[in-house]
């Protein structure tokens, strides 16, 4: 026989281990990218061009919004247990920048739809749609510009 | 005592793989934008309505193809050749842009006579003679021509002398 505060030691560790057995049931959460986000083609002047989440792309100061380029919202698929919330994670302002190779641009306003929580549906997937504002300023150089950023998920 | 020490590493394996499990996880995606110079417009020729005499007035009409018309009772002088003017469009390729031109403007002999002029443009030098084009397409290698003509409105009382003025052209994207 156990003394009893080893019992109580046992049980404690039973319940530490529940939330981890049913853990251990599901799937993880994962994330992958399924569109690249895209401010498109503009000349530049003092402004920012913005891309909603739903893809609308519209311009401020005297950015130029050329419609041979129109830019998208990134889009990622999220896929986990079904009927269950998550976390979303975008990057804070001032983090993200894309570049030319010489110059960068900074991205920020980060927005997303679902916003901060989403929901996976029946089949354990959700798409998740990602707009920034890009701030431009006069006189950036004519070129393509580049660069990355990260969104995280997680089990709320 | 055995039972306890069993139990106490099976706990230390279960809060690993709970740990591994509520991992966050995240993905990386690309952002990329394309900054254009802006759009560029330059003139390559001027509109010119050569010579004519008023006669009892009227008008004298360069279609942006270069043809020379009278209106009325001008005589337009054979030894004068009549250009229309022409732009140079150059920018992004296949992109579309909006063109604004002046609709008249006042031709001057510079000893306070004038003569007021209506534009007409197009793209093609299709012979137009009245209304301005609006809006156009650049090619596949970024360039379009556009083309201005106009009509000169004459007074009988015109003052013999050589006039000029501009025509302000202003292209943008759209």
């Amino acid at each position: 026989m156990l003394p009893p505060q080893r019992y109580g030691l046992r049980l404690l560790l039973a319940l530490a281990g529940l939330g981890c057995l049913s853990a251990l049931h599901a799937a993880n959460i994962g994330i992958s990218s399924s569109q690249a986000l895209s401010f498109g083609k503009f000349v530049a002047a003092s402004g920012s061009v913005t891309v909603s989440p739903s893809g609308t792309r519209i311009a401020s100061g005297g950015v130029v919004l050329l419609q041979t380029g129109p830019g998208q919202a990134a889009q990622f698929v999220v896929s986990g247990n079904a009927d269950v919330t998550y976390a979303v994670t975008l990057p804070a302002d001032g983090t993200v920048s894309i570049s030319n190779g010489g110059t960068s641009v900074s991205v920020n306003a980060f927005a997303s739809s679902p916003a901060a929580t989403g929901l996976l549906g029946g089949g354990g997937t959700q798409l998740l749609n990602v707009g920034a504002r890009l701030d431009v300023t006069a006189g950036l150089p004519a070129g393509a510009y580049s660069g990355t950023f990260s969104v995280v998920v997680d089990y709320n | 005592m055995r039972i306890t020490t069993v139990a106490v590493p099976g706990f230390a394996l279960g809060v690993v793989i709970m740990a591994a499990n509520c991992q966050a996880a995240s993905a990386v995606a690309t952002a990329s934008a394309t900054v254009l110079a802006p759009i560029a417009i330059a003139k390559s020729a001027d509109l010119s309505f050569g010579s004519f005499a008023p006669g009892t007035g009227g008008s004298v009409t360069v279609s942006t193809s270069g043809v020379r018309v009278a209106g009325n009772t001008v005589q337009l002088a054979t030894n004068s050749s009549p250009t229309a003017a022409k732009f140079e469009v150059s920018g992004d390729p296949a992109a579309s842009y909006d063109i604004t031109i002046a609709a008249s403007t006042t031709l001057n002999d510079g000893a306070a006579h004038s003569m007021t002029l209506v534009t007409c443009s197009d793209l093609s030098m299709a012979n137009t003679t009245s209304g301005n084009v609006a809006s156009g397409t650049l090619s596949a290698t970024g360039t379009q021509s556009l083309f201005v003509g106009g009509t000169l409105n004459v007074d009988a009382a015109q003052l013999a002398g050589q006039y000029s003025g501009n025509i302000a052209v202003t292209v943008e994207y759209n």
